[in-house]
């Protein structure tokens, strides 16, 4: 099965579970759309390299074992998303399937313009459904600036390749489109208000495909697209990412300590991206992306559980699953903040204590969402029935994911992503 | 006989102003219907003239799938949500509204493409210089008007000008998928038309109050 047969089982499933669960009264079984992506994901053909998207031909799509990986990770982590969340409405699985196929045509495209139009899907696919679900200025943000960023991208394709181009306008022009539309789809500051907003403000299922999907996709593509570029363009590119990506990481930080406890996953999860894309910016594209892989991984397990609003059966689970965020060992977030730091660290002293001051702060953060809560509506109850029982035992599942996956660091990233 | 580049500008231009400015029901069909128009002559002197059929075949794909699915969203029964032409949020009452800032974001966007045009080269085969200016000013008013967004009708308007002035820049520069490279780029007009048509259409049935 290529990737493009892949993308279309995706989107499949979401048209069909949209259309039919509601209407047979078997909403829940809509984990059943990204289980099925994810079977279409284990039989997919892999084949050896990795995807640049600056030169391939249109039709060409290449799925290569780390990317399988992710996407795999994704797709479980969207299942569990969905067993975890309390209602599942029906429309937001349509989200689901198209974001998702979207993101796969992007991440496996080597031609640009097929990975620009895959990321305007995917973000044009949410920022409608967004703006359906709560219009208002968060998640109209949503349609202008993560649309206009990946338009960014779609400008920036006529120009690509621009290896050949060594001096001049033009690979400076490409890097900047390309540094700018990334960090706005990546949700990087200055641009990146639309997510913390729409992450705090839609219930978690609706938003869940942008941090358990698009973004890390994205972050992967980041990573790749800088190699397609002339040393000029790669200096700029470089520059950009690495100062928004510092900026987001260390606001995004304050921000999640000073958070009402509801928002403050996002504030964490947008901090980790920029420290991730921070790192890429830092010129070492081993250690950024081991990093990377690390901690979007890290957030695969924590966000199911951390993206919904508390319920009384995952009470004790959220709270495990916060300190598998705190960046302290065994918990997986301290490898992955750790390759980063040390990514960084090489460009500069003082990027070092920035990036020490947002770890820092994300630990303290972390500490103040692994409190017990102090509503009382929250302590009360204990989630009991078999529907409390199983979504208990589910969220147990995750935080115990979470836990091996820190223990195990290096065997699991062979695991997920390859001996590569 | 020779073009003369003042002129197939300022088609562009002119058209990019029509595009930026439309408002209404029909927008994203004036919009793309007149970028189309406006990116044609620019895009017959540097590719030849078939190449024009790739922005006048969007448009026309545009207006039909609009049509049609304004008319197939008729035949479905209203429901509560997202309207196109609604403001997602009321903004505060300012010294300008809403046009009168597209207005300065054009003018803002005249330097930029000019700057554009003169200085960045294209062309997957043969780097070629001074022909972007109307491309580029198409594609700044485009995403000038995705960020001034109020209305998911704005969005589509925008994203139906980026997709054609994207799909002419790709086949300036030339190379072996030029075409199908430009069909792609391109059919993001006819998307957004359809998906405004669409919304518009679920929103055209309203219910009849006090009957039932």
């Amino acid at each position: 099965m290529n990737p493009l047969a892949v993308a279309a089982v995706w989107a499949g499933a979401g048209v069909a579970g949209a259309a039919v669960l509601p209407a047979a009264r078997a909403r829940r079984l809509g984990v059943l759309v990204p289980f099925a992506g994810l079977v279409a994901l284990l039989v997919a053909l892999v084949v050896p390299g990795v995807p640049i998207p600056a030169v391939g031909s249109l039709g060409a799509l290449h799925l290569d074992r780390t990317t399988q990986g992710l996407l795999m990770a994704c797709a479980i982590s969207l299942v569990l998303m969905l067993v975890l969340a309390p209602t599942i409405e029906g429309p937001e699985l349509l989200t689901v399937g198209l974001a998702g196929a979207a993101t796969i045509v992007a991440v496996t495209a080597t031609n640009p313009v097929v990975w620009a139009l895959g990321l305007v899907g995917a973000v044009g696919v949410l920022a409608l459904r967004w703006i359906a679900v709560a219009p208002g200025r968060t998640t109209l943000a949503a349609g202008r600036v993560a649309v206009g960023g990946s338009a960014a991208l779609l400008a920036a394709a006529p120009f690509l390749p621009v290896a050949e181009a060594v001096t001049g306008s033009r690979p400076v022009l490409v890097s900047a489109l390309l540094a700018c539309g990334l960090a706005a789809v990546l949700g990087l500051l200055p641009l990146g208000g639309w997510a913390a907003g729409a992450l705090g403000s839609l219930r978690g299922a609706e938003v869940a495909v942008w941090p358990l999907m698009v973004a890390p996709a994205v972050l992967l593509s980041a990573e790749r697209i800088q190699l397609a570029l002339p040393p000029l363009g790669s200096a700029t590119f470089a520059r950009i990412i690495l100062a928004m990506g510092l900026a987001t990481a260390v606001w995004g930080a304050f921000q999640a300590v000073r958070a009402h406890p509801d928002r403050r996953y996002a504030r964490v999860f947008i901090a980790d991206l920029g420290l991730a894309a921070a790192a890429i910016g830092a010129g070492h594209p081993g250690l950024a992306q081991s990093g990377g892989l690390f901690l979007v991984l890290t957030h695969l397990v924590t966000g199911p559980l951390l993206l919904q609003k508390p319920q009384p059966a995952t009470r004790g689970p959220r709270r495990v699953a916060w300190l598998l965020l705190t960046g302290i060992p065994p918990a997986p977030s301290f490898w992955g903040r750790f390759l980063l730091l040390e990514a960084v660290g090489q460009v500069s002293s003082a990027l070092l204590v920035l990036a020490l001051l947002a770890m820092g702060l994300l630990f303290l953060a972390a500490v103040l969402g692994a409190r017990p809560a102090r509503d009382p509506e929250q302590r009360a109850g204990r989630g009991e029935g078999p529907r409390g029982l199983a979504t208990q035992a589910a969220a147990w599942l995750v935080v115990a994911a979470g836990l091996a996956l820190g223990v195990a660091s290096q065997s699991g990233a062979t695991l997920i992503f390859g001996g590569s | 006989m020779g073009v003369s580049e003042p002129l197939i500008s300022s088609a562009g231009v002119l058209a990019a102003v029509v595009a930026i400015l439309v408002d209404g029901r029909n927008a994203v069909n004036v919009a793309v219907v007149a970028v189309a128009a406006g990116l044609s002559p620019t895009l017959a002197a540097a590719s030849g003239a078939p190449a024009t059929l790739v922005l006048l075949g969007a448009a026309g794909a545009a207006l039909v799938l609009s049509w049609v699915s304004r008319r197939a969203a008729r035949h479905l029964p209203w429901v509560a949500g997202l309207d196109p032409l609604i403001p997602a949020f009321a903004p505060p009452l300012r010294l300008f509204g809403p046009r009168s800032v597209r207005v300065w974001g054009a003018a803002l966007a005249v330097p930029v493409a000019s700057w554009v045009s003169f200085n960045v080269s294209i062309g997957a085969v043969a780097a070629v210089q001074g022909l972007l200016f109307p491309v580029a000013y198409v594609w700044a008013c485009g995403g000038l008007r995705l960020l001034v967004a109020r209305t998911v009708e704005d969005i589509a308007v925008g994203v139906g000008m980026v997709g054609l002035s994207s799909a002419t820049a790709w086949l300036i520069r030339g190379g072996p998928d030029a075409y199908v490279g430009a069909a792609a780029l391109a059919v993001l007009a006819p998307t957004s038309a359809a998906v405004a048509g669409w919304l518009g259409g679920r929103h055209a049935r309203r219910p009849v109050e006090g009957t039932g």
